[in-house]
């Protein structure tokens, strides 16, 4: 159950940073000027490695 | 799965709104400022590095020493505006020639230059207030490069040193006579 939360959480916020990346690429500061896009590709990241280990763990058993 | 694509897509379009009505400055103004102690994305630090000494900080203060003219900083501006009210903290106390100014045409030598007079003392550091008039300046660009000029400063090695710079961007509030107009312009800041 967690591990698909964390799957879909992770999906989302991939689909969230890449959607507001190009919109800061169409318009320059568009995202930048009022939110570090960084915190969003941090959360990825993190989420990314979560949900990777989870399935390590279910593949092991 | 829907349910939740759904989710995603209400998220996504509320940030995206969101991000809209900042970025198109419904209201009068739009404040930038750099304080030369963390970087920020609406002013950029000063350049080239070579003509400026390393950031120096003391307590909370951060400043930056000049060390050969000019130097530039870009400005970011998600719209166009008609004014620019620019607020320099800075020191030059053998009261050299100091100016700072935006271009006017883009990629030409043509500045509008105003000298950096002290209005006012905000403890060791002169203030400066600048109003500058933004018609005929090249504004279709995401940002706006400015000009610090004091073309003394390599020949006399005085100090002169810059703490903190701000601009409130100014322009008519959005309303139904000027709609076209305000949407026109951002789109302009978009398809060059």
């Amino acid at each position: 159950m967690i591990s698909k939360v964390i799957n879909r959480i992770f999906i989302f916020s991939l689909i969230f940073f890449f959607v507001f990346f190009a919109l800061e690429l169409v318009k320059e500061g568009f995202v930048s000027n009022y939110f570090d896009l960084n915190i969003v590709l941090a959360g990825v990241i993190i989420l990314g490695l979560l949900n990777l280990i989870i399935k390590c763990c279910h593949t092991e058993r | 799965m829907k349910f939740e694509k759904w989710i995603l897509i209400i998220i996504i379009l509320l940030a995206f709104g969101w991000l809209f009505y900042l970025d198109f400055v419904p209201g009068d103004s739009f404040m930038a400022s750099y304080d030369f102690c963390s970087a920020t994305s609406r002013v950029t630090e000063l350049s080239p590095g070579n003509r400026l000494w390393p950031l120096e900080k003391n307590n909370n203060e951060c400043w930056q020493r000049i060390g050969d003219s000019p130097v530039y900083f870009d400005a970011r501006t998600p719209q166009k505006f008609e004014r620019a009210v620019v607020t320099i903290k800075f020191k030059n106390p053998f009261g050299q020639k100091f100016q700072v100014g935006p271009q006017v045409v883009k990629d030409e030598w043509q500045w509008r230059l105003q000298d950096i007079a002290e209005i006012k003392k905000e403890g060791e550091w002169s203030v400066a207030i600048l109003n500058f008039d933004l018609e005929n300046i090249y504004q279709n660009a995401n940002h706006m490069r400015w000009l610090i000029s004091a073309p003394e400063v390599l020949e006399k090695k005085e100090l002169l040193a810059v703490s903190e710079i701000s601009i409130r961007w100014e322009k008519e509030k959005l309303n139904f006579s000027n709609l076209g107009e305000q949407i026109k312009s951002y789109l302009r800041k978009i398809i060059r």
